[in-house]
């Protein structure tokens, strides 16, 4: 019996310090969440994109790849500026591309979702056209958004 | 000379070079180069991935070249050899007269060496200037090119990192079980044989410098993205 009291106390503190981990580590999980929806939503987006550049040098492009995808850039779309909430930016054991710059200059970066969301805004209005040529010749209206951004809030090197 | 005294300790041996400064200088390159490569890629550092890949061209293109100008050793028509002699070599008998690569170990550096230039070739064309960083020569192929490349570059590293591993069990099997030691001749280029051996011959170093600027100004060309004059 005399010697089970100090076992006790040490699991009883072991527990209670996993607890405490447990409740600290809650917020940094959270933006995790945030982190990771928000480069899935970068991941469709991608996708999207590239079904259309890839259908744009096909010899007969299909104009319901171009409208598909252009709806699903148009939602994603959307979704980019509420993406990066304070406190989700690059900081220890977080692995992500985003550049401080992005909370250094939010409204800088918010006006590039909005130049992106325009962008997709007229390439759907020439997609749902009938002519493909033109779609075709406006594929490059979307890209040019994605790098512009890029170039400057996300991480190159 | 004084390269043979310091390995003449048995008696009946001579010291030879076997492998000059600039096929060394090549080797060891490689097995830096490769795993910064490997390392930058998983960090995405694209910026330092094609700076190191452009410096592997360079060594890669030198090396092509030095293997029809340069040392006896380093030269292809002195170690890629037919069938026949692979045949003799697996059924064994010389495997410690052969100054140089060894028949089966020539068909080794070819394939490393062809491969290597796939990958690289790969890396120069790959990427999406939309969404990353791109090869110095994406702007010349279509973006499904390109998006192929990419895949292919990424699958390649496999097979790259698999003949890398078989080349490492070979040269630790030479040293292990038929107490060759191949790795200190590639660092020292030295080699003790017995018997009759003669010297091969080694190129100049006028030769080196030579194959290396036209390396070089090969790479930095590729590297600016292949402008037409």
């Amino acid at each position: 019996m005399p010697n089970s009291l100090p076992k006790l106390l040490t699991v009883a503190l072991f527990i209670t310090a996993l607890a405490a981990c447990a409740e600290t580590q809650e917020p940094a999980s959270e933006m995790a969440n945030v982190i990771a929806a928000r480069q899935d939503n970068f991941k469709q987006m991608k996708e999207a994109n590239d079904a259309i550049k890839r259908e744009a040098e096909a010899d007969n492009p299909d104009p319901a790849v171009f409208r598909q995808n252009a709806a699903i850039l148009v939602e994603r779309a959307a979704n980019i500026a509420g993406g990066f909430p304070d406190g989700s930016g690059p900081q220890e054991g977080v692995e992500t591309d985003a550049l401080p710059q992005i909370w250094q200059n939010k409204p800088q970066f918010e006006a590039r979702a909005m130049a992106m969301q325009d962008a997709l805004a007229q390439f759907s209005t020439i997609a749902a056209g009938d002519d493909v040529n033109a779609t075709v010749a406006a594929v490059t209206l979307v890209g040019d958004t994605c790098r512009e951004c890029h170039e400057e809030f996300r991480r190159r090197d | 000379m004084s390269l043979q005294a310091a390995d003449a300790a048995a008696p009946g041996t001579r010291s030879i070079t076997m492998w000059d400064l600039p096929v060394r200088l090549f080797h060891w390159s490689l097995v830096l180069l490769l795993p910064a490569m490997w390392w930058t890629a998983e960090a995405r550092a694209f910026g330092w991935h094609i700076t190191l890949g452009t410096l592997t061209l360079a060594i890669l293109l030198f090396r092509v070249l030095w293997g029809f100008a340069g040392s006896a050793t380093a030269r292809f028509r002195n170690f890629v050899r037919g069938p026949q002699a692979v045949a003799a070599y697996l059924r064994g008998g010389q495997a410690d007269t052969t100054i140089g690569h060894n028949p089966l170990g020539g068909w080794s550096v070819l394939a490393m060496l062809l491969l290597l230039l796939c990958q690289v070739a790969l890396g120069l064309v790959a990427g999406d200037p939309d969404d990353h960083a791109v090869g110095p020569l994406n702007h010349l192929v279509s973006f499904t090119t390109a998006d192929r490349a990419t895949e292919l570059h990424e699958l390649m590293f496999n097979g790259l990192a698999g003949l890398v591993a078989l080349h490492i069990v070979a040269v630790l099997g030479y040293l292990l079980v038929r107490r060759n030691n191949l790795i200190k001749p590639m660092i020292t280029g030295h080699r003790a044989c017995r018997g009759e051996v003669s010297q091969p011959a080694i190129a100049q170093p006028m030769r080196a410098w030579l194959c290396a600027a036209l390396a070089a100004g090969l790479a930095l060309w590729v590297y600016a993205g292949a402008p037409m004059p």
